[in-house]
Protein backbone atom coordinates (compact mmCIF):
# COMPACT_ATOMS: atom_id res chain seq x y z
CA UNK A 1 0.00 0.00 0.00
CA UNK A 2 1.30 3.17 -0.74
CA UNK A 3 0.89 5.83 2.28
CA UNK A 4 0.60 8.74 2.01
CA UNK A 5 -1.13 9.14 -1.02
CA UNK A 6 -1.19 12.81 -0.29
CA UNK A 7 1.29 14.99 -1.86
CA UNK A 8 3.36 18.20 -0.87
CA UNK A 9 1.98 21.24 -3.26
CA UNK A 10 4.22 24.47 -3.94
CA UNK A 11 3.23 27.39 -3.71
CA UNK A 12 1.25 28.79 -6.50
CA UNK A 13 0.68 25.45 -7.66
CA UNK A 14 -3.03 24.82 -8.32
CA UNK A 15 -4.59 22.05 -6.21
CA UNK A 16 -7.18 19.95 -7.44
CA UNK A 17 -9.70 17.72 -5.60
CA UNK A 18 -7.48 15.03 -6.12
CA UNK A 19 -5.15 16.64 -3.06
CA UNK A 20 -7.98 17.49 -1.01
CA UNK A 21 -9.22 13.78 -1.59
CA UNK A 22 -6.37 12.20 -1.15
CA UNK A 23 -5.01 14.31 2.23
CA UNK A 24 -8.50 13.47 3.61
CA UNK A 25 -8.22 9.60 2.87
CA UNK A 26 -4.70 9.59 4.81
CA UNK A 27 -6.29 11.49 7.68
CA UNK A 28 -9.16 9.38 7.75
CA UNK A 29 -8.12 5.74 6.67
CA UNK A 30 -4.53 6.14 7.06
CA UNK A 31 -4.37 6.15 3.04
CA UNK A 32 -6.91 3.04 2.78
CA UNK A 33 -10.44 3.80 1.47
CA UNK A 34 -13.98 3.41 3.33
CA UNK A 35 -14.80 0.23 2.13
CA UNK A 36 -11.50 -1.66 3.55
CA UNK A 37 -11.27 0.30 7.20
CA UNK A 38 -13.04 2.45 9.74
CA UNK A 39 -12.13 6.04 9.88
CA UNK A 40 -9.65 6.74 12.08
CA UNK A 41 -11.69 8.15 15.01
CA UNK A 42 -14.01 5.63 14.90
CA UNK A 43 -11.31 2.88 15.59
CA UNK A 44 -9.79 5.34 18.30
CA UNK A 45 -13.26 4.84 20.06
CA UNK A 46 -12.17 1.45 21.07
CA UNK A 47 -8.76 3.11 22.80
CA UNK A 48 -7.75 3.05 26.21
CA UNK A 49 -4.82 2.06 27.96
CA UNK A 50 -2.68 2.09 31.19
CA UNK A 51 -5.62 2.13 33.19
CA UNK A 52 -5.48 -0.09 36.28
CA UNK A 53 -8.19 0.10 39.17
CA UNK A 54 -6.91 -0.47 42.43
CA UNK A 55 -8.69 -0.87 45.43
CA UNK A 56 -8.67 1.76 48.09
CA UNK A 57 -9.90 1.94 52.04
CA UNK A 58 -12.55 2.05 52.27
CA UNK A 59 -14.45 0.23 49.46
CA UNK A 60 -13.52 2.92 47.10
CA UNK A 61 -11.62 2.56 44.11
CA UNK A 62 -8.48 4.49 42.56
CA UNK A 63 -6.37 4.42 38.98
CA UNK A 64 -2.76 5.15 39.56
CA UNK A 65 -0.88 6.95 37.46
CA UNK A 66 2.80 5.81 36.07
CA UNK A 67 4.54 8.90 34.79
CA UNK A 68 6.08 7.11 31.61
CA UNK A 69 2.57 4.99 30.67
CA UNK A 70 -0.24 7.93 31.57
CA UNK A 71 -3.54 6.33 31.69
CA UNK A 72 -5.41 7.57 28.56
CA UNK A 73 -8.83 6.83 27.09
CA UNK A 74 -10.86 7.93 23.94
CA UNK A 75 -14.75 8.75 24.81
CA UNK A 76 -16.94 10.26 22.66
CA UNK A 77 -13.93 11.31 20.02
CA UNK A 78 -12.10 12.88 22.67
CA UNK A 79 -9.00 12.02 23.62
CA UNK A 80 -8.07 11.75 27.15
CA UNK A 81 -5.38 11.59 29.24
CA UNK A 82 -4.72 11.80 33.21
CA UNK A 83 -1.75 12.91 34.84
CA UNK A 84 -2.28 12.43 38.64
CA UNK A 85 -4.66 9.66 40.18
CA UNK A 86 -8.32 9.25 40.04
CA UNK A 87 -10.10 8.08 43.03
CA UNK A 88 -13.86 6.92 42.87
CA UNK A 89 -15.86 9.27 45.90
CA UNK A 90 -16.67 7.49 49.46
CA UNK A 91 -20.07 5.82 49.45
CA UNK A 92 -20.53 4.78 45.79
CA UNK A 93 -21.89 1.15 46.61
CA UNK A 94 -24.91 0.25 47.89
CA UNK A 95 -27.68 -1.99 48.09
CA UNK A 96 -27.52 -5.85 47.38
CA UNK A 97 -24.42 -8.27 46.46
CA UNK A 98 -23.99 -7.34 42.76
CA UNK A 99 -21.42 -6.38 40.20
CA UNK A 100 -20.74 -2.93 39.41
CA UNK A 101 -19.15 -1.57 36.38
CA UNK A 102 -16.36 1.54 36.80
CA UNK A 103 -16.64 3.96 34.22
CA UNK A 104 -13.93 6.28 32.94
CA UNK A 105 -16.15 9.51 32.71
CA UNK A 106 -15.59 12.72 30.78
CA UNK A 107 -17.05 16.17 30.90
CA UNK A 108 -16.98 19.08 28.57
CA UNK A 109 -14.24 21.36 28.98
CA UNK A 110 -11.36 18.81 30.76
CA UNK A 111 -8.94 16.54 28.82
CA UNK A 112 -9.11 14.57 31.89
CA UNK A 113 -11.54 11.71 33.20
CA UNK A 114 -12.73 10.99 36.71
CA UNK A 115 -14.41 7.47 37.75
CA UNK A 116 -18.41 6.54 38.62
CA UNK A 117 -19.61 2.96 39.21
CA UNK A 118 -22.76 1.66 38.01
CA UNK A 119 -24.56 -1.79 38.07
CA UNK A 120 -24.91 -1.54 33.99
CA UNK A 121 -22.02 -0.92 31.78
CA UNK A 122 -23.05 2.44 30.37
CA UNK A 123 -21.04 2.99 26.96
CA UNK A 124 -22.04 6.73 26.04
CA UNK A 125 -20.49 10.01 24.46
CA UNK A 126 -18.87 11.05 28.13
CA UNK A 127 -18.57 7.46 29.72
CA UNK A 128 -16.87 4.38 29.16
CA UNK A 129 -16.82 1.00 31.28
CA UNK A 130 -13.07 0.40 32.19
CA UNK A 131 -13.42 -2.50 34.67
CA UNK A 132 -15.94 -4.31 37.30
CA UNK A 133 -15.93 -4.98 40.64
CA UNK A 134 -18.01 -7.23 43.14
CA UNK A 135 -19.82 -5.71 45.91
CA UNK A 136 -21.16 -8.35 48.18
CA UNK A 137 -23.60 -5.91 49.71
CA UNK A 138 -20.88 -4.51 52.22
CA UNK A 139 -17.99 -4.54 51.11
CA UNK A 140 -15.68 -5.14 47.70
CA UNK A 141 -14.28 -8.22 47.08
CA UNK A 142 -12.87 -8.50 43.21
CA UNK A 143 -11.67 -5.82 40.79
CA UNK A 144 -11.07 -6.27 36.96
CA UNK A 145 -9.58 -3.89 35.05
CA UNK A 146 -10.47 -4.06 31.46
CA UNK A 147 -7.33 -2.08 30.14
CA UNK A 148 -4.21 -2.83 32.14
CA UNK A 149 -1.08 -2.00 31.60
CA UNK A 150 0.05 -4.73 29.33
CA UNK A 151 3.72 -5.42 30.22
CA UNK A 152 4.12 -7.89 33.11
CA UNK A 153 1.52 -9.23 35.27
CA UNK A 154 -1.36 -7.24 35.46
CA UNK A 155 -2.94 -6.36 38.87
CA UNK A 156 -4.86 -9.23 40.75
CA UNK A 157 -8.68 -9.51 40.37
CA UNK A 158 -8.81 -10.54 43.79
CA UNK A 159 -6.90 -9.15 47.15
CA UNK A 160 -7.77 -11.32 50.19
CA UNK A 161 -5.02 -8.62 52.02
CA UNK A 162 -3.30 -10.51 54.75
CA UNK A 163 -4.96 -12.28 57.35
CA UNK A 164 -3.87 -14.43 59.89
CA UNK A 165 -4.36 -18.37 60.20
CA UNK A 166 -3.61 -21.53 61.96
CA UNK A 167 -3.32 -25.11 61.44
CA UNK A 168 -6.51 -27.55 60.67
CA UNK A 169 -8.54 -24.40 59.77
CA UNK A 170 -11.12 -24.11 56.85
CA UNK A 171 -11.29 -20.34 55.55
CA UNK A 172 -13.63 -18.77 53.11
CA UNK A 173 -12.91 -16.08 50.93
CA UNK A 174 -15.52 -14.47 48.65
CA UNK A 175 -13.97 -13.47 45.52
CA UNK A 176 -17.14 -12.86 43.37
CA UNK A 177 -15.31 -13.36 40.00
CA UNK A 178 -18.13 -14.75 38.37
CA UNK A 179 -16.00 -17.79 37.42
CA UNK A 180 -12.80 -20.18 38.41
CA UNK A 181 -9.85 -17.82 38.47
CA UNK A 182 -7.78 -18.85 35.69
CA UNK A 183 -4.84 -18.29 38.13
CA UNK A 184 -3.90 -17.69 42.21
CA UNK A 185 -1.05 -17.21 44.10
CA UNK A 186 -1.12 -18.20 47.72
CA UNK A 187 1.75 -16.09 49.95
CA UNK A 188 2.87 -16.77 53.41
CA UNK A 189 4.65 -14.39 55.85
CA UNK A 190 5.36 -14.33 59.54
CA UNK A 191 4.58 -10.70 59.80
CA UNK A 192 1.77 -9.20 60.16
CA UNK A 193 2.76 -6.55 57.49
CA UNK A 194 4.12 -8.98 55.40
CA UNK A 195 7.69 -7.36 55.65
CA UNK A 196 9.04 -10.42 56.07
CA UNK A 197 9.78 -13.43 53.22
CA UNK A 198 6.54 -14.48 51.19
CA UNK A 199 6.90 -17.72 50.86
CA UNK A 200 4.35 -19.51 48.32
CA UNK A 201 2.28 -22.17 49.56
CA UNK A 202 1.56 -25.12 47.91
CA UNK A 203 1.33 -27.82 50.88
CA UNK A 204 0.63 -28.08 54.06
CA UNK A 205 0.94 -30.70 56.33
CA UNK A 206 -1.70 -33.33 57.98
CA UNK A 207 -0.46 -34.62 61.83
CA UNK A 208 0.20 -37.92 62.25
CA UNK A 209 0.51 -38.45 58.52
CA UNK A 210 3.77 -38.08 55.68
CA UNK A 211 1.09 -36.64 53.61
CA UNK A 212 1.33 -33.70 52.21
CA UNK A 213 -1.50 -31.46 50.33
CA UNK A 214 -2.26 -28.37 48.67
CA UNK A 215 -4.90 -26.61 50.33
CA UNK A 216 -6.28 -24.42 47.93
CA UNK A 217 -10.02 -24.98 46.37
CA UNK A 218 -11.90 -22.39 43.95
CA UNK A 219 -15.58 -22.13 42.77
CA UNK A 220 -17.02 -19.26 40.92
CA UNK A 221 -17.95 -17.07 43.91
CA UNK A 222 -15.57 -17.82 46.80
CA UNK A 223 -12.01 -19.41 47.81
CA UNK A 224 -11.59 -22.48 49.81
CA UNK A 225 -8.19 -22.56 52.12
CA UNK A 226 -7.87 -25.02 54.54
CA UNK A 227 -4.76 -25.71 56.02
CA UNK A 228 -3.24 -28.99 57.50
CA UNK A 229 -3.78 -29.90 60.80
CA UNK A 230 -0.05 -31.01 62.19
CA UNK A 231 0.95 -27.98 64.27
CA UNK A 232 4.31 -27.80 62.87
CA UNK A 233 3.49 -27.32 58.84
CA UNK A 234 -0.03 -26.87 58.91
CA UNK A 235 0.05 -23.76 57.38
CA UNK A 236 3.32 -24.06 55.18
CA UNK A 237 5.65 -27.21 54.47
CA UNK A 238 8.75 -25.32 52.62
CA UNK A 239 12.19 -25.85 52.15
CA UNK A 240 11.87 -22.02 52.86
CA UNK A 241 9.94 -22.31 56.33
CA UNK A 242 7.90 -24.93 58.29
CA UNK A 243 4.85 -22.81 59.95
CA UNK A 244 1.83 -23.66 61.91
CA UNK A 245 0.73 -20.11 62.44
CA UNK A 246 1.49 -16.75 60.42
CA UNK A 247 -0.30 -15.31 57.97
CA UNK A 248 -1.69 -15.29 54.27
CA UNK A 249 -2.31 -13.39 51.10
CA UNK A 250 -4.43 -14.93 48.51
CA UNK A 251 -3.87 -12.92 45.06
CA UNK A 252 -6.33 -14.23 42.13
CA UNK A 253 -6.50 -13.21 38.77
CA UNK A 254 -9.68 -13.44 36.33
CA UNK B 1 -11.22 -1.24 59.25
CA UNK B 2 -10.33 -4.93 59.64
CA UNK B 3 -12.38 -7.73 59.75
CA UNK B 4 -12.75 -10.56 63.01
CA UNK B 5 -14.12 -13.72 61.86
CA UNK B 6 -15.68 -15.60 64.76
CA UNK B 7 -16.41 -19.68 65.50
CA UNK B 8 -19.77 -20.55 66.57
CA UNK B 9 -18.31 -20.55 69.78
CA UNK B 10 -17.19 -17.18 70.07
CA UNK B 11 -13.64 -18.08 69.60
CA UNK B 12 -11.66 -15.52 67.11
CA UNK B 13 -11.27 -17.89 64.37
CA UNK B 14 -9.04 -15.09 62.10
CA UNK B 15 -8.79 -11.25 61.39
CA UNK B 16 -8.22 -9.87 57.75
CA UNK B 17 -6.87 -7.10 56.76
CA UNK B 18 -9.53 -6.44 54.07
CA UNK B 19 -13.19 -6.02 55.41
CA UNK B 20 -13.82 -8.80 53.43
CA UNK B 21 -17.36 -10.68 54.71
CA UNK B 22 -14.97 -14.19 54.59
CA UNK B 23 -16.91 -16.23 56.68
CA UNK B 24 -18.32 -19.17 56.54
CA UNK B 25 -22.33 -18.98 57.10
CA UNK B 26 -22.01 -22.54 57.11
CA UNK B 27 -20.18 -23.25 59.91
CA UNK B 28 -22.27 -20.87 61.94
CA UNK B 29 -19.33 -17.98 61.97
CA UNK B 30 -19.93 -14.46 62.27
CA UNK B 31 -18.15 -11.84 61.40
CA UNK B 32 -16.83 -7.99 62.57
CA UNK B 33 -15.45 -5.00 61.57
CA UNK B 34 -13.54 -3.29 63.39
CA UNK B 35 -12.19 0.43 63.07
CA UNK B 36 -8.27 -0.24 64.04
CA UNK B 37 -5.39 -1.11 62.10
CA UNK B 38 -4.57 -4.45 60.95
CA UNK B 39 -1.14 -4.77 62.80
CA UNK B 40 -2.02 -3.10 66.08
CA UNK B 41 -4.47 -5.60 66.44
CA UNK B 42 -1.63 -8.16 65.09
CA UNK B 43 0.53 -7.12 68.06
CA UNK B 44 -1.99 -7.75 70.70
CA UNK B 45 -0.64 -10.60 71.59
CA UNK B 46 2.60 -12.09 70.01
CA UNK B 47 4.60 -15.13 70.94
CA UNK B 48 8.69 -15.63 69.84
CA UNK B 49 10.98 -17.54 70.59
CA UNK B 50 14.53 -15.91 69.83
CA UNK B 51 13.08 -12.92 67.91
CA UNK B 52 11.56 -15.33 65.66
CA UNK B 53 7.34 -15.65 65.47
CA UNK B 54 4.43 -17.10 62.83
CA UNK B 55 7.17 -20.03 62.27
CA UNK B 56 7.95 -23.37 63.47
CA UNK B 57 11.55 -23.33 65.38
CA UNK B 58 13.38 -26.60 65.28
CA UNK B 59 15.82 -27.17 68.20
CA UNK B 60 17.97 -30.08 69.24
CA UNK B 61 17.09 -32.07 72.77
CA UNK B 62 19.68 -30.85 75.42
CA UNK B 63 20.73 -27.67 73.59
CA UNK B 64 19.85 -25.92 76.43
CA UNK B 65 16.83 -23.78 77.23
CA UNK B 66 14.52 -21.61 75.77
CA UNK B 67 13.63 -18.32 76.30
CA UNK B 68 10.36 -17.49 74.77
CA UNK B 69 9.03 -13.69 74.71
CA UNK B 70 5.55 -12.45 75.08
CA UNK B 71 4.50 -9.42 74.23
CA UNK B 72 0.77 -8.25 75.25
CA UNK B 73 0.28 -4.25 75.54
CA UNK B 74 -1.70 -3.11 78.18
CA UNK B 75 -2.26 -6.16 80.59
CA UNK B 76 -0.71 -7.22 84.10
CA UNK B 77 -1.47 -10.77 83.37
CA UNK B 78 -2.25 -13.06 80.35
CA UNK B 79 -3.34 -16.54 80.08
CA UNK B 80 -0.88 -18.60 77.68
CA UNK B 81 -1.84 -22.59 76.18
CA UNK B 82 0.96 -24.74 76.61
CA UNK B 83 0.46 -27.96 74.71
CA UNK B 84 -2.91 -27.50 76.80
CA UNK B 85 -1.94 -26.50 80.09
CA UNK B 86 -2.88 -23.25 80.80
CA UNK B 87 -0.31 -20.82 82.39
CA UNK B 88 -0.53 -17.21 84.30
CA UNK B 89 2.03 -15.20 83.14
CA UNK B 90 2.79 -11.76 85.11
CA UNK B 91 2.75 -8.92 82.25
CA UNK B 92 5.79 -6.30 82.72
CA UNK B 93 5.64 -3.34 80.28
CA UNK B 94 3.49 -5.10 77.93
CA UNK B 95 5.98 -7.86 77.79
CA UNK B 96 6.43 -11.45 79.61
CA UNK B 97 8.94 -14.35 79.77
CA UNK B 98 8.40 -18.24 79.97
CA UNK B 99 11.53 -20.58 79.99
CA UNK B 100 11.36 -24.19 78.14
CA UNK B 101 13.34 -26.81 78.88
CA UNK B 102 14.89 -29.28 75.70
CA UNK B 103 15.45 -32.04 78.04
CA UNK B 104 12.68 -33.73 76.20
CA UNK B 105 12.20 -34.43 72.41
CA UNK B 106 8.79 -33.34 71.58
CA UNK B 107 6.40 -30.33 70.31
CA UNK B 108 5.90 -27.54 72.29
CA UNK B 109 2.47 -25.69 70.79
CA UNK B 110 1.98 -22.19 72.59
CA UNK B 111 -1.25 -20.24 72.08
CA UNK B 112 -3.27 -17.64 74.12
CA UNK B 113 -5.96 -19.59 76.32
CA UNK B 114 -8.75 -16.91 75.45
CA UNK B 115 -9.88 -17.84 72.17
CA UNK B 116 -12.84 -14.88 72.86
CA UNK B 117 -10.16 -12.53 73.47
CA UNK B 118 -6.89 -13.06 71.47
CA UNK B 119 -7.06 -15.11 68.03
CA UNK B 120 -4.38 -17.88 68.32
CA UNK B 121 -3.64 -17.82 64.75
CA UNK B 122 -0.65 -15.08 62.84
CA UNK B 123 1.86 -14.35 65.34
CA UNK B 124 0.50 -15.79 68.56
CA UNK B 125 0.61 -19.61 67.85
CA UNK B 126 4.28 -20.54 67.87
CA UNK B 127 5.44 -24.09 67.50
CA UNK B 128 8.84 -25.47 68.85
CA UNK B 129 10.01 -28.85 67.67
CA UNK B 130 12.54 -30.44 69.91
CA UNK B 131 14.09 -33.27 67.90
CA UNK B 132 15.82 -36.31 69.45
CA UNK B 133 19.50 -36.69 69.65
CA UNK B 134 21.43 -38.95 67.43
Amino acid sequence: MTYPTSSEVSSGQPTYASHYNNLRADTLWCGSNNTDAYPLGEFLECYAANINIQYLATNRLRVPVDAYRPPAIMIGGCMLKISTYKDLPSGSFSGAAATWYIHAVRTAGARGFTLSVNTTPVDTDTSRPIGSCYWDGATITSITSYFPTSNGMPDPSYDSGWFAVTAGTLYTKTHGLGSVPHGYLLLHSTSSTGATENVVVTTVKVASQNYYYSPVGFDSNAAYIETGSDASAGTLCSTRRLSGGGYYRLLAWS
Amino acid sequence: MISIIRANDGAIKTYSERPHSGYNLALDESVEQLDVDFNTYAQRFTLSCGGRSGETLSVAQSSGDLLVELSCPGESTVDVDINGLVDTLAVVNGKAQLTLSTDVPGVFLLQPADRTRYCAAGEAVLCIEVNPNG
